[in-house]
């Protein structure tokens, strides 16, 4: 089977299935030792920052959530272009299986973010331009969701939803750039593709070992859900 | 004990743990009923 025909062949709900349900398995277990290395670095092997303390270690699970938010959301809007483009029933189900977990990943960004901003900044809450447009991808998501729920037809409701996640993509970038683009209170990117980490070496390695656990969760999760998903449309 | 430290990790994880204790549930029941 040369590799254009297994995009296909997996592009059935039918096919994909039963492999869903691997991939779902082995991400579930890569994610609970991944946890635990980077719950290990990040609240025993790190050492304490010079300017804020201990409660910096809210970054640990902060960013990663932060990240998870926005890229869940692009995988989302690539899964609704897809199902708009080539009218693939597969697509609109994936799509549909990542916008809770994406809300929820945006929604613990928000509040650990809030749970940072009062020892540090002296607030919970600041209409800043990287909290706000944060706010707005979460109202994204529940738009996402809503819509879906509100139209019955489920491939309907699948195309509706689809230019919906596509036009609310634009906010990602904003996301990511409004620290720069604006003075804004939040600080500027932790992480850069271009720059070394300016943070311990130790601080950088538990942030990246939750990302990562992030990842596997969601990728286990939107598995077992797309796989719902597919019992409940037959 | 930072609170603001024990609020963001209780939160995060309880969260999550719901999420998989409801899918898993949702799951089961339809891989019964199907």
């Amino acid at each position: 089977m040369n590799t254009a025909v297994r995009w296909f062949w997996f592009a059935s709900p039918h096919t994909f299935f039963p492999l869903a349900g691997t991939i779902a398995r082995v991400c579930a277990w890569l994610a609970v030792p991944l946890a635990l290395a980077g719950l290990y670095v990040g609240l025993v092997v790190a050492p304490t920052d010079a300017q804020q303390g201990e409660v910096y270690r809210i970054i640990f699970i902060h960013v990663p959530a932060a990240w998870m938010s926005m890229f869940i959301y692009l995988v989302m809007a690539f899964w609704a272009a897809l199902g708009l483009a080539f009218n693939t029933r597969l697509s609109g189900m994936m799509a549909q299986a990542l916008a809770p977990t994406g809300a929820l990943f945006t929604f613990i960004a928000l509040w650990t973010g809030s749970l940072w901003g009062k020892p540090t900044w002296g607030t919970y809450w600041v209409w800043d331009a990287r909290l706000t447009s944060e706010l707005i991808l979460l109202f994204l998501y529940f738009g996402f969701m809503a819509l879906h729920a509100s139209i019955d037809d489920v491939r309907r409701a699948d195309r509706a939803a689809a230019v919906l996640a596509i036009v609310g993509a634009v906010n990602v970038p904003i996301i990511y750039y409004s620290v720069q683009w604006w003075n804004t209170l939040h600080q500027g990117a932790s992480v850069s593709f271009t720059k070394a980490p300016s943070m311990a070496a130790t601080m950088f390695l538990g942030m990246i070992l939750m990302a990562f656990a992030f990842w596997l969760y969601s990728i286990a999760v939107a598995m077992v859900r797309v796989r719902c998903l597919i019992l409940e449309r037959q | 004990m930072n609170w603001y430290i024990v609020g963001s990790y209780a939160a995060t994880f309880l969260l999550l743990g719901l999420e998989v204790f409801f899918l898993m549930r949702r799951a089961r029941k339809l891989e019964t009923k199907t």
